[in-house]
């Protein structure tokens, strides 16, 4: 709480004091008038006893005064009206304020478990209520009697002519006024009051003779202890006039004791005003402000009537003379006031305010306080006679320069002219001493000592002081002792009987609870006692010795007359008897009676609840609250505070709401959440009273407590209310801060609600802007940062390039997929840089990558690395896409939206990479100056977006460009828009004018208003700034343990030297294709950049889809896919060069250079895929410039196609030896033949789309040995292929052959065999490996290659290739078709297309589609370590199996007669062909034929329809037998032949089948220290190597190529 | 019985960690209600104070009514884990809001056990949103 400054005995003390009411003669006033002060407030700062005086009470005892207060008051005076003090309360607590909080003395600061608040120490606005309620708003009452005067001073001047006469004038003026006037105020103690003469001498000019003479008759008549002669004005005034320097000098250390308790009202006015300034200032605040900020305290520790009391109780040790400068605060007074007969006079330290005053500022409006002020000035200046010394209103400590001049404004010019005082000189080094003596008490106002009681020496104000003392210890206590004893022996008389009689009956009879009388409340509420009726005597000695600090008395007498009153039913009188009575047992101060709160429980509810008296009830809270906390009772104390809040007073409410908040922090427990709501209570109800200061101060420390506690609505209502009170008081930095804080919170409001806070948000924001311009403050020129709408910061992307799409004809598409859509994807970045990077190796002709080399990404989001600078080119777009998110439920209109950027331009040389020349200076499009911004426009080309409408909660991107037109080095820092909300549209005429206001930069387009619908009625401009964070670093352990942001700088790009720009566009490109399907589109390549291009790379994973050809081809017509030859020139066999696959090609150029602005078209062949369905091919182009850059070697172009494929045809073929024999040569030629079946099958689905017949073409076949014949049309009539030997190197044959005989097509020109060449790479062994490895023999020797390259390891293969060239075939079939599609419209296509097969080894099928692979079955986790079994690099049996072919040779039908010859001999010719390449030791066995076991039996399977085993026949076999050498060894060179007689035997009849033979060879001889090593090596023993090692040699049964069947027929019969 | 409820559940920090407001009447009765929803925070924050100090004079965790401001009542409940709960309220309703207190208190227990809710914060849950609207309108529209 708010610590007063006063202790509570002291406050209860000062609340009363005698009462005594001054009658003056018009001749003694005028005397007074020469200090510019009435007798009254003459004399009022003396009032305070500064010594003890003595009193008996009635048993004789004396009793000790202490800081008597006594209280001067004209006796005619009114009270002032209610509303006249309602008005004067609100000005008081308004112009209290606290001072600035710049020291840390004056808040302390307060930590509550969670909470640490800055809480105010003290609460200045309360005090200063509470003196003006006790003071001047209390109007004395019948029930008690505190108020009513008690003496009367009647005073007279020396000068007046006969001033006995006047005396008894006087006093009978007095005597009327108390009984025949009708008047209820003033009201008076009792019949006889004291009534004391002073006749007043004026020193200086009055004769002291007569002053005497009268005073001796004074004294003879009214009796010594009645009169007083009072000498004042030692001082001639015309000496004051001329000698003002003189009395400074002399008065220096004079205070003014008059200052505190005239014309309060304007000096703390003024005091506001400065506050205001020093708040505008806040460097003013200098050496004076010391006691400028102890100002407000003290006004309100002496405010209180009694003036010197308790400064002399805190500072004993002061001298008399010391102490009186206390008293002084500077001050500013207003002197005219006093005489200006409309003035209303208060009583102390009450502001005067003459009505006229009041008259002008009542229609004032409160908010202008400024002008109220100088307004009020100007009157009290106005009424000022032109004769009256005129003082500065301004205290030196109170300089504040601009508050001098505005009054000197306002001051009007004749006044400041008949000055008779120049302004005061600033505090001079005595003032300095005399502050410090004063322990830095105020300095002496000269200025005000110069207004009042310039008449006035020390030695006058020590008459006057002994004046009062006089009159009060001579005459005063004297009466008051005398009214004691009187008044109580009354009652005591009385006592008896009245106890006896009346209360005695009363407990017996009637109840004696006050509440039983309830029904009869409301009739004896206004009860009236008579006069002098024994309660209210009662009453009145309780007064009487309260007011002269017989405690004990006091309590008695009010307790007595409590107890009376209670049974009369007399409530009001009741109340204030408990209330009074509660006092002055507190007052008593022993602690044997416990204070009875319940008394003043009591005393409120009565005046409260049955009374109905609200001004009473406060006044008993107000003390009543103050011994509370004085006895550490706080929690009662807010109790009583809060029952105090009412309807009808808001002032009132709010203060006593604050006192209660105050009271909860200061509990034992400080009670901080009920502070906060009682501070929003009381906050309320202030700005419901207007007092919007303190309506501010208090809901900020309210906001202390609710501040960041998600209790959400309940802090945007006290932003709310900061906002709007702040904007009132003109704080608009403030004002918008707290609206800002309404809309950035995570609002729960409803979209009205949140729209009414935006339009208040921007217009307090515009308004401030518009100050901001109008006081020329350095922030005018920069942007403000708005709040709205939120810019999701990480999700910004920067893309270097333009975005926009150039309109195509139809068919044509560019290759440029960058746009802000694109999804990141990890993978695909990976492969683009993969792509680059073989571009750049082939490009430089280098196996490595450039050591500089970087990828170069265009699109810079959140996952791209962002710690180097992007690079951008000259004259190309930087484009910036940033994501706004509305959190509001209203939508938000953004107008004239663009990029703040920073640019420092530089010129990038080559070989001076590291230090750029730099040019000159940064240039901003930040401000919005003028001439500025057109050099910014010539730099950098800024796109401004008109318009952007945001709906309610809604997230949507914006993308915003900058075309830099210089090298050098760019920040984007933020983008600048205007924001505002939209708008009825009646309000469209007063949009217009807004948008003019707006403090628009150039970039603000001309044309006004396009859409009126949307543009707000209010927009502000603003800024945001787009400041990335950077990922967090992650690498260092010091990192790791803080956090550590990386550099994120892709909103600084480098502007690099221009560079070609390429633009690829083709035309009619497909987007589905079926499988094979080959297409001629035309690429166009186009340079748009500034200069010329070269070495242009297309770079691609899946080659095989494109192909451009050669250059020669270009010029072909296009009608034809293929080109057909001529029928002259038809000859089956064509050789070309084999081409090689490769993942990087040339686009061939016309001059190998593409200029500026030139385009060269090129056809490309696309073939579909072999596999259905959706197909991604990325291309990337990749291309340099021709002139050397400094900042870039190269540009590139992403293209992504999609192509559709679905299924077309599938081939297959298998290649089987031919086994015809040589007739001349009586011998096997296998190898020289070769059969291939080609089995077409049209895989068009029902459920597709199309409708596809095929038609084949033309079947090539492309091989190094083989060339293709037609077995089954054509017209040669060998049905064999010929065999052919062709061995060109690195050459490849083409043979054709026509399936229709129209033109023979060229297989080995550009699509077909490109794609042909394209198809053989894509071997997965060429996929897998590198491209800068030459892989030119792709052989399937290469497949097997194993990873080793010993000698031995090279002889085993050796060996094997030896072995595998028996069945090696190496032959690629490729078959051109033709296909009909019938598309779902209806519409026909011929399409043409090829495929390939190529047949590596014999006898196997091979399939131009391929093998839909079945998922990988994952295999089972294993734990354990297995050892895995390398398998056997030995070439495998179906090799093996195939190295020798044999055939025999005999006569298919033999005729024997069985009758002659039991048994039939028969001679076989058995020709043995070695297929492969080394020697082979070759087994003929005969006997067991068909049991000869051999692994290979196990193996084959005997469903095999290329193997004939006649197992059923075996059985039936025992007529037929091989005679003669029935087993034979012997050995066949590499591809040479043999023949064995082999003899059969039958002895039947029938048909046999002579396969019952076996032809094996022994295992070729593999060195054998490798493979003792192998074996070594693995240390599993498998069951097969088992065998081999124990077995001798391992025998392979050859493979038998069909049934040698025989007929034998009997010819006996 | 008609009345308006509004329900807070308090995390140490004095934070509301879930609001919710209940009223018997129809819907009709919302618009009036607008105005004063920052009233219920201020009072129920304001409570806490005497809810802290209710809190060491009883072993119970219903603390029943502990404040009142102008019509409002607060009642309070004040869990193992010294979380609050305060409930403002115009009409008297002791048993109702007490199983409503514990039926919260139960599922704000299971709540609070999901790893993935950090005490303090704010539940975002709409289950637990649900389940307390359901006894809401089970205890105290009765």
């Amino acid at each position: 709480m708010a610590q007063c400054a006063q202790s509570a005995q002291e406050f209860i003390q000062n609340a009363f004091g005698p009462m005594v009411a001054v009658l003056c003669s018009h001749d003694a006033e005028v005397l007074c008038q020469k200090n510019n002060l009435s007798f009254v407030e003459m004399v009022r700062p003396f009032c305070k006893l500064n010594t003890e005086a003595h009193i008996r009470d009635p048993a004789g005892q004396v009793l000790t005064l202490r800081s008597l207060k006594i209280i001067v008051n004209e006796m005619n005076m009114q009270p002032p009206s209610p509303t006249i003090v309602r008005k004067m309360m609100n000005e008081a607590v308004s112009n209290a304020q606290l001072p600035q909080v710049a020291e840390g003395s004056r808040t302390n600061v307060l930590s509550v478990g969670d909470y640490d608040l800055q809480i105010s120490s003290s609460t200045p606005w309360y005090e200063a209520y509470r003196e003006l309620f006790l003071h001047v708003a209390q109007v004395p009452s019948t029930h008690e009697y505190l108020k009513h005067f008690i003496a009367c001073l009647l005073v007279v001047s020396s000068s007046h002519a006969d001033p006995m006469d006047q005396f008894i004038k006087l006093s009978t003026q007095q005597n009327q006024h108390q009984f025949n006037s009708k008047t209820s105020y003033p009201k008076w103690f009792n019949n006889n009051i004291f009534k004391y003469y002073v006749l007043v001498h004026d020193v200086a000019e009055g004769d002291e003779e007569k002053a005497d003479g009268v005073y001796q008759s004074m004294k003879s008549s009214f009796g010594t202890h009645a009169c007083h002669l009072l000498k004042i004005n030692s001082r001639p005034m015309h000496t004051t006039t001329e000698a003002s320097e003189f009395t400074n000098a002399d008065q220096g250390s004079l205070p003014n004791p008059w200052s505190q308790f005239i014309s309060k009202k304007i000096d703390s006015q003024e005091q506001g005003e400065g506050e205001v300034s020093n708040s505008v200032s806040g460097a003013a605040d200098s050496s004076p402000q010391i006691d400028h900020s102890a100002f407000p305290s003290k006004v309100s520790e002496a405010d209180p009537g009694p003036p010197v009391m308790n400064t002399m109780d805190s500072q004993p040790l002061l001298t008399r003379v010391e102490s009186e400068p206390l008293l002084n605060i500077p001050d500013r007074d207003e002197p005219s006031l006093i005489r200006v007969g409309s003035a209303i006079h208060m009583t102390a330290g009450v502001p005067h305010i003459s009505s006229n005053n009041i008259n002008a500022s009542l229609p004032q409006d409160v908010e202008n306080k400024e002008t109220l002020l100088s307004l009020q000035t100007q009157h009290h200046s106005t009424a000022s006679t032109p004769t009256e010394v005129f003082s500065h209103p301004l205290s030196p400590e109170n300089e504040e320069k601009e508050v001098a001049a505005s009054f000197n404004e306002t001051t009007p010019p004749t006044l400041s002219a008949e000055r008779t005082t120049p302004p005061p000189p600033p505090p001079n080094v005595q003032d300095a001493d005399v502050m410090n003596k004063l322990n830095q008490r105020p300095t002496v106002s000269k200025s005000s000592l110069d207004s009042h009681g310039v008449c006035l020496t020390l030695s006058d104000h020590d008459r006057l002081r002994i004046f009062i003392h006089e009159f009060t210890v001579r005459g005063l206590l004297g009466y008051i002792e005398r009214q004691i004893r009187v008044l109580s022996e009354q009652l005591a008389s009385r006592k008896a009987i009245h106890r006896s009689i009346f209360s005695a009956t009363k407990k017996w009879f009637g109840g004696n609870k006050p509440s039983n009388q309830a029904s009869h409340i409301q009739s004896t509420v206004g009860i009236k006692y008579p006069p002098e009726s024994p309660e209210n005597q009662m009453r009145r000695l309780g007064d009487l010795s309260f007011l002269v600090q017989n405690y004990e008395l006091a309590y008695q007498s009010y307790h007595s007359a409590k107890r009376d009153y209670n049974n009369d039913n007399a409530w009001m009188h009741y109340a204030g008897a408990l209330e009074m009575a509660a006092q002055s047992l507190f007052m008593q101060g022993n602690s044997q009676r416990p204070f009875p709160s319940h008394y003043m429980e009591n005393c409120i509810t009565t005046y409260l609840g049955t009374c109905k008296n609200a001004h009473f009830a406060t006044r008993a809270t107000i003390l009543s609250t103050e011994i509370l906390k004085a006895k550490n009772m706080y929690a009662e104390a807010a109790m009583q505070f809060i029952r105090m809040t009412s309807e009808d007073s808001d002032l009132r409410s709010a203060l006593l709401l604050e006192q209660a908040a105050h009271c909860f922090i200061n509990m034992k427990l400080p009670m901080v959440r009920k502070y906060a709501f009682h501070m929003i209570l009381a906050g309320h109800r202030y700005s419901k009273s207007g007092q919007r200061k303190h309506a501010l101060r208090s809901y900020s420390q309210a906001l202390q407590v609710y501040k960041g506690k998600a209790w959400t609505l309940a802090e945007d209502h006290i932003n709310f209310t900061i906002g709007r009170q702040s904007f009132n008081l003109k704080q608009l930095d403030n004002a918008t801060a707290a609206f800002k804080h309404l809309l950035t919170n995570d609002s729960r409001q409803t979209p009205p609600q949140q729209a009414a806070f935006l339009r208040e948000y921007l217009f307090v924001f515009k308004q401030q802007l518009t100050q901001a311009t109008s006081d020329g403050s350095p922030l005018a020129g920069i942007l403000p940062q708005l709040p709205l709408p939120l810019i999701d910061k990480p999700a910004i992307k920067v893309l270097l390039g333009s975005t926009v799409k150039v309109k195509l004809p139809e068919g044509k598409t560019t290759a440029n997929c960058l746009s802000f859509d694109q999804v990141y994807n990890a993978d695909c970045v990976d492969r683009w840089k993969d792509l680059e990077e073989l571009a750049v190796s082939v490009s430089s002709r280098q196996n490595s990558l450039p050591s500089a080399f970087k990828p170069t990404v265009q699109l810079f989001s959140e996952h791209t690395y962002n710690d180097t600078n992007p690079i951008a080119v000259v004259g190309e777009p930087v484009s910036v896409e940033i994501v706004f998110v509305n959190p509001l439920k209203i939508p938000l209109v953004l107008t004239d939206l663009s990029l703040i950027w920073k640019f420092s331009p530089m010129r990038y040389l080559i070989g001076n990479d590291e230090n750029p020349e730099q040019q000159s200076n940064v240039i901003s499009n930040e401000s919005g100056n003028g001439a500025k911004m057109s050099l910014a426009d010539t730099v950098i080309d800024t796109q401004v977006i008109q318009e952007f409408v945001l709906a309610a909660s809604e997230k949507k991107s914006i993308v915003l460009t900058v075309t830099p037109q210089q090298t050098g080095e760019l920040h984007i820092m933020g983008v600048g828009y205007s924001l505002g909300t939209t708008s009825p549209p009646n309000t469209q005429s007063a949009n217009a004018e807004n948008k003019e206001n707006v403090p628009n930069s150039p970039m603000v387009p001309k044309n006004p208003l396009k859409k009126p619908s949307y543009v707000s009625g209010i927009t502000v401009r603003g800024r945001q700034d787009l400041d990335v964070q950077g990922p967090r670093l992650n690498t260092s352990k010091n990192e790791r343990s803080s956090i550590v942001y990386g550099p994120d700088r892709r909103l600084d790009p480098i502007i690099a030297p221009p560079m070609p720009l390429l633009n690829v566009i083709f035309s009619k490109f497909p987007t589905s294709m079926l499988c094979g399907e080959v297409q001629q589109t035309n690429v166009e390549f186009i340079n748009r950049g500034k200069c010329a291009l070269h070495k242009l790379f297309v770079s691609s994973k899946n080659p095989e889809f494109f192909t451009f050809g050669l250059m020669k081809t270009a010029k072909q017509e296009n009608q034809q896919i293929y080109r057909t030859l001529r029928k002259d020139e038809s000859n089956n066999e064509h050789v070309c060069k084999a081409l090689e696959l490769s993942f990087v090609t040339q686009v061939p150029l016309p001059d190998g250079q593409l200029l500026p602005d030139s385009s060269v078209t090129l056809p490309m062949w696309v073939r579909g895929a072999e596999t259905a369905g959706t197909h991604q091919v990325e291309m990337l182009f990749y291309y340099e410039s021709v002139e050397e850059n400094a900042k870039m070697r190269h540009r590139v172009l992403h293209h992504t196609v999609t192509v559709q494929t679905s299924n077309s045809i599938c081939l297959k073929t298998t290649a089987k030896r031919g086994c015809a024999i040589n007739k001349e040569s009586k011998s096997l030629n296998s190898d020289d033949s070769l059969l291939v079946s080609l089995e077409i099958e049209n895989m068009n689905q029902v459920h597709d789309s199309t409708i596809t017949e095929f038609s084949i073409e033309q079947v090539s076949c492309a091989s190094k040995q083989w060339s293709l014949l037609h077995l089954s049309t054509d017209h040669e009539s060998d049905i064999k292929i010929n065999p052919r030997e062709t061995c060109f190197g690195e050459e490849v044959v083409f043979t054709n052959v026509m399936f229709n005989n129209s033109a023979q097509i060229n297989s080995s020109m550009t699509p077909c065999s490109d794609f042909y060449f394209w198809s053989k790479g894509m071997s997965p062994s060429v996929l897998s490996l590198l491209l800068n490895v030459k892989s030119t023999s792709s052989t399937p020797k290469d497949i097997l290659t194993p990873d080793t390259d010993t000698d031995t390891v090279g002889s085993i293969e050796d060996m094997k290739s030896k072995l595998q060239s028996a069945v090696d075939v190496g032959l690629t079939v490729i078959v051109l078709w033709k296909a009909f599609v019938v598309t779902d419209d209806g519409s026909c296509q011929v399409i043409t297309g090829q495929h390939h097969v190529p047949i590596s080894v014999l006898d196997q099928q091979e399939s131009s589609q391929p093998v839909s692979k079945t998922m990988d079955l994952q295999p089972p986790i294993k734990f354990i370590k297995q050892i895995e079994i390398p398998k056997d690099d030995d070439t495998s049996d179906e090799l093996l199996s195939q190295l020798v072919q044999y055939t025999m040779e005999y006569n298919e039908i033999i005729q024997h007669d069985f009758s002659r010859s039991r048994l039939c001999l028969f001679t076989v010719q058995l020709h043995l062909h070695n297929c492969s390449q080394s020697n082979l030791q070759v087994i003929i066995n005969t006997v067991n034929g068909n049991l000869y076991d051999s692994g290979y039996r196990a193996e084959v399977d005997d469903t095999d329809p290329s193997t004939y085993y006649p197992s059923n026949v075996a059985n039936n076999s025992a007529y037929y037998t091989w005679v003669g050498q029935n087993s034979v060894q012997m050995s066949i060179a590499s591809s040479q032949s043999r023949t064995v007689q082999l003899r059969a035997c039958f002895s039947k009849p029938g048909l046999y089948n002579l396969g019952r033979i076996s032809v094996c060879i022994l295992k070729p001889e593999f060195p054998t220290g490798v493979r003792n090593k192998r074996r070594n090596s693995q240390d599993s023993v498998d069951a097969k190597d088992a065998m081999t090692t124990t077995g001798a040699v391992q025998s392979i049964r050859q493979r038998q190529s069909g049934p040698y069947l025989v007929t034998v027929n009997d010819t006996s019969t | 019985m008609t009345g308006n409820y509004y329900f807070a559940v308090v995390g140490h920090h004095d934070n509301p960690v879930f609001e919710m407001e209940h009223s018997s009447l129809a819907k009709g009765a919302d618009v009036k209600k607008d105005d004063h929803r920052h009233l219920n925070q201020f009072i129920a924050h304001a409570a806490l104070d005497l809810v802290d100090e209710h809190m060491w004079t009883t072993s119970n965790m219903y603390l029943k009514i502990v404040d009142k401001f102008n019509e409002w009542f607060v009642s309070a409940f004040v869990t193992a884990g010294r979380m609050r709960f305060m409930m403002l309220h115009d009409v008297k309703n002791e048993d109702g809001i007490k199983n409503f207190f514990q039926e919260i208190y139960e599922i704000y227990v299971k709540h609070s056990m999901n790893p993935f809710y950090e005490p303090n914060t704010p539940v975002k849950s709409a289950s637990f949103e649900r389940k307390a609207q359901f006894y809401a309108r089970k205890f105290l529209t009765s």
